[in-house]
């Protein structure tokens, strides 16, 4: 499909699912799934040079392509953004799964708590991977389904505070709060050992 | 541990108030709050202290994570000839390292590609094709691309390093002041125009994008990349839209690319060069007001404000002219066609500016030490004015951050009375050191004051009053001095010397500096600088760069047929050693060896480690890297691109220097680019008329482009002034005997002959007079006696100088030349 009539379909969707319409959001999942899942692959695989599409870009870029950006409401950039920040920590989940499949025990995607944070100490034994990661976040949402939101947002969708604090249509503090707590939390019991993750 | 939902209300509760108070104002909040549930309480205290630890943890969003973890892998590595040296930045598709061209020994820029870019066909010669046409574009405003490098299935574009801040980085600290901002925006729309021209649109035009050289000239980084590797598998393509960027910067995340692209670009509809004009607009609209036309805190938000607000035009200074104004209108119109339609049309409107027209390099100090003025009382200290003030110029030239006019052209002003905005000008700085030294017996009197080009307003000014012995402790206060004034910091502590005590002894000190004037004057001056030299290493034998004098003047004795090479080379390669013993980082020791293994010893392996020694360690001597240019490259290996490109850096650092013009001169006529060889031999030769290297340069030049009578009337004014060299003779000759006029060739071989009976006449010069006279077997006899001799002369010229093209054409010359080539 050309991007100019996909454009035109999301458009419509999004709009419609703003309107309370929830078979929009049915065909919506699929379309932009793909759609994000193609270009994080081409990604991940580094087919695709890493600064036009630094992923924090991604969504961003996905967004431009297949939105109408004259007709966007605020409401249905927020849908679109919490939408997408959902989809790309299953599709990042399902590229680490897929990864440690191949690579039996593999480590490719395993982003170590050290690096994660900034300190240089990869040799670090204190490790997660993004996998442990997603099942702190199961556990966070069963608490907070917030916080769990906004670490998608930051974190997988790489949105900045005043760019999620939209997508939730609150304000800029209350993502700052719960982004600190969620990061406290996940830090947290991402350093105490939980049970052994496969591997 | 799996807490209730009211525990976690209340866990929140703590913790977020907890969070919000001082460190010591917590524990009596918590009791308060927890009321006794310790608990509750230890939980608190927990999430607090990871609170702490977790400040910049999942800050990197996971799919940048996984970029940066990759990046890291190519330093130390080599792609082509190119060694990898360090991770300056991922900007424009892919990391970009800096690395060290170890063919041409510069520093470059490399853009490497992932990988799996390579292994696709169809996107790889897409991308070769988009570089070749990139690589097309020369413009001094554009940050050139030099080449595409493939290894191991990485590609990588080999880009101009360029030097200085880019316009992001100085709107950052505010608007910039109008003159200032037009001059940039001129540039910049030169660079746009001179990329149209050719059908390349930049696409991606940024502040970020743009670099100020320490120079003051404006390189528009970049061009036409975000094209380049654009996506192939849709309509989506790169070209139209160079992506929302978020880039990271101190404590957010700040909106990139997506800040500067045109409604066209965010509509994803095509684009044209109108869409550079637009991101243009946006440059100059924030170099003037110091804010993002369209930035907003989303991307979304600004998308939207491309689309549908105007910039607030409030925001630009009252002082912004309405031809100004009206042109930012006219670049930021939303509707393509009503948009200003090309970059001359944006220059004329700038040009109508009259305030913008030139843009001084104020952002990077930079300074030039005049010769110091000789006021005592018979004035006859000229040697150690210059001396004081070359040792001044050569301490405050490593220092980073400050660019110092190299001596020749900083000197070539003495006695000429240009007033100080001329100096300025023609140097291209911001500042001048003016000084006096007045010397009776061993007290010196320097004062020395400090300048600024732009209003003359005097920075700085001092006087000495000292004795003799202490002259270097003065030189490194007046570097000090003049790197404090000039805000540049210093690597070492304020102890360390920027200017070292060459030597303790007063008179070996003068002695060198009068050598070394009279080395670097050539021909006869040469034996006795050297006299001087043997006599200051013989006062002081610890004293460095007195041994490197003495090895270069011996050298150029040699190469210019002045001495015989065999009675020479024993000295010459000690003292060069000795030098280098003495001081191991000195560049001046390392090319005084550099010179004389490759001229005595043929020994080209050794001279290009010794000259890219000598360079790592002063990357700024100029003298160092000429030979390098012309001994090495251009006659001992005849790599002409090489060479010529190394003279054009030389000269670059050194633009006023005959001596240095006339070594690209020769450059130029060795590689057989003869209009500009005369162009720049003539240059040469108007800076210092005195000079007979140059006009013998020029002779040359105009001999081998046919110009027979031009040369011959040069070339006679070349012996004259230089008292009938056997270098000016041994051309006059050849120039002769190219237009038939034997008879004179002949004469002037006799008159060689004779001389040779009573004096040092090197057989090399022999046999081209010979040559020229019509004489192949004297000829040949002459230059088997050179080569066994090992004559520096012979050495130096008989492989590439193109006036032994004849007899390289007979087989006994051909032998010789195979023997000079073996290993």
């Amino acid at each position: 499909m050309p991007d100019a009539s996909r454009a035109q379909n999301v458009t419509e969707l999004l709009l419609s699912w703003g309107q309370g319409d929830t078979a929009a959001l049915d065909r919506l999942v699929p379309l932009l799934y793909d759609d994000l899942r193609r270009v994080a692959r081409g990604h991940l695989r580094r087919e695709r040079p890493g600064h036009s599409l630094q992923a924090t870009a991604l969504v961003h870029e996905v967004f431009l392509r297949l939105v109408d950006v004259d007709r966007m409401t605020l409401k249905s950039r927020a849908h679109f953004f919490a939408l997408s920040a959902r989809l790309m920590r299953q599709i990042l989940v399902d590229h680490a799964r897929r990864q440690r499949a191949s690579k039996r025990g593999g480590s490719a995607t395993v982003i170590s708590l050290n690096e994660a944070s900034g300190a240089a100490a990869p040799t670090s034994t204190s490790s997660v991977d993004v996998l442990a990661l997603d099942e702190a976040l199961d556990a966070l949402s069963s608490l907070d389904a917030r916080q769990c939101r906004v670490v998608e947002l930051r974190f997988f969708a790489g949105l900045n505070i005043p760019e999620a604090a939209d997508a939730l249509g609150v304000s800029t503090a209350t993502v700052e709060r719960e982004w600190a707590m969620a990061k406290a939390w996940l830090h947290q019991r991402l350093s105490t050992p939980q049970e052994p993750s496969a591997g | 541990m799996t807490l209730p939902r009211e525990a976690w209300a209340r866990l929140k509760e703590a913790f977020e108030g907890a969070r919000a108070l001082a460190l010591d104002a917590r524990p009596a909040y918590l009791a308060e709050v927890c009321k006794g549930d310790e608990a509750l309480r230890r939980e608190v205290e927990l999430l607090l202290a990871h609170n702490d630890q977790a400040a910049s943890f999942l800050e990197t969003p996971a799919m940048q994570l996984d970029d940066s973890l990759v990046a890291k892998s190519l330093e130390g590595q080599c792609i082509g000839p190119y060694q990898i040296a360090t991770l300056i930045g991922t900007g424009g598709m892919g990391e970009v390292y800096s690395a060290r061209d170890t063919k041409l020994n510069r520093i470059v820029a490399l853009k490497v590609l992932p990988d799996q870019f390579a292994l696709n066909p169809a996107r790889s010669a897409r991308f070769t094709r988009e570089a070749q046409l990139l690589a097309t574009l020369n413009h001094p405003n554009i940050g050139a691309i030099y080449g595409l490098e493939e290894s191991h299935g990485a590609q990588a574009l080999v880009l101009e390093l360029v030097e200085g801040e880019t316009l992001a980085e100085q709107v950052a600290r505010g608007p910039l002041p109008l003159a200032r901002a037009l001059a940039i925006a001129r540039q910049i729309a030169d660079a746009l125009d001179a990329a149209h021209k050719k059908g390349i649109i930049h696409r991606d035009l940024k502040p970020a994008n743009v670099k100020v050289t320490p120079d003051g000239v404006v390189k528009v980084l970049d061009f036409g990349l975000a094209k380049a590797v654009g996506d192939d598998d849709s309509t989506w393509d790169l070209g139209h839209s160079p992506m929302a960027i978020l880039g990271k910067t101190g404590d957010g995340m700040i909106l990139g690319t997506a800040a500067y692209m045109s409604p066209e670009q965010a509509r994803g509809n095509p684009v044209d060069k109108r869409t550079d004009i637009w991101a243009f607009g946006c440059v100059l609209y924030e170099l003037l007001t110091g804010r993002a036309a369209f930035a907003r805190e989303t991307v979304a938000d600004t998308l939207a404000a491309i689309v549908e607000r105007d910039p607030e035009w409030t925001a630009l200074p009252p002082a912004t002219p309405p031809t100004i104004i009206r042109l930012l209108r006219h670049c930021l119109e939303k509707e393509i066609a009503r948009r200003v339609n090309d970059a001359p049309n944006v220059r004329l409107a700038i040009d109508e500016e009259p305030s913008s027209n030139r843009l001084p390099a104020e952002h990077a100090a930079s300074i030039a030490v005049l010769a110091f003025t000789d006021m005592s009382a018979a004035r006859d200290q000229a040697w150690f004015c210059d001396g004081v003030a070359e040792e001044i110029i050569n301490a405050l030239a490593p220092l980073k951050g400050l660019r110092v006019a190299a001596r020749t052209s900083a000197f070539s002003f003495k006695g000429k009375g240009d007033d100080l905005r001329t100096i300025g000008r023609k140097l291209n700085v911001t500042t001048v050191l003016d000084g006096s030294v007045r010397r009776s017996g061993d007290r010196v009197r320097i004062t020395v004051q400090l300048n600024d080009v732009a209003d003359g307003f005097q920075l700085w000014s001092e006087r000495y009053d000292r004795e003799l012995k202490d002259i270097f402790d003065v030189q490194d206060e007046i570097a000090k001095a003049i790197a404090d004034r000039l805000r540049v910091t210093l690597a070492g502590g304020r102890d360390d010397r920027l200017v070292g005590q060459a030597t303790t002894n007063m008179e070996a000190y003068q002695l060198y500096l009068k050598g070394r004037g009279l080395v670097d004057r050539r021909g006869a001056n040469v034996p006795i600088g050297l006299d001087l030299l043997r006599k200051a290493v013989e006062l002081d034998p610890g004293y460095s760069l007195a041994w490197a004098g003495v090895s270069d003047a011996l050298t150029v004795m040699a190469y210019s047929g002045a001495a015989a090479g065999a009675q020479s080379k024993a000295e010459a390669i000690a003292a060069a050693k000795r030098s280098i013993e003495l001081d191991p980082t000195s560049a001046t020791g390392h090319t005084a060896l550099a010179c004389a293994t490759l001229l005595y010893e043929n020994n080209r392996a050794m001279a290009r480690q010794e000259f890219e020694r000598a360079l790592e360690f002063s990357p700024n001597y100029g003298m160092g890297r000429m030979w390098y240019a012309l001994f090495y490259f251009q006659w001992a290996r005849g790599e002409f691109e090489l060479g010529i490109t190394e003279a054009r850096r030389a000269l670059d650092n050194d633009p006023l220097s005959a001596y240095v013009m006339t070594n690209l001169g020769l450059c130029l006529f060795t590689a057989g680019q003869l209009d500009e060889a005369i162009q720049t031999c003539r240059r040469a030769v108007q800076q210092d008329p005195e000079s007979f290297v140059a006009r013998w340069a020029l002779g040359h030049s105009l001999a081998l482009a046919g110009r027979f009578d031009d040369a011959i009337s040069t070339l006679e004014a070349a012996a004259e002034m230089s008292g009938r060299h056997s270098l000016a003779i041994t051309a006059l000759a050849g120039a002769f005997g190219q237009v038939g006029k034997l008879a004179e060739a002949h004469a002037l071989h006799r008159e060689l002959m004779d001389r040779a009976t009573r004096d040092y006449v090197s057989p090399t010069h022999l046999a081209l007079t010979a040559e020229a006279a019509g004489d192949r077997d004297e000829a040949m006899a002459f230059a088997r006696r050179a080569w066994d001799e090992r004559e520096p002369s012979f050495i130096l010229w008989a492989r590439h100088f193109p006036q032994y093209r004849t007899l390289q054409t007979d087989p006994r010359f051909v032998a010789i030349l195979r023997e000079m080539n073996e290993p």
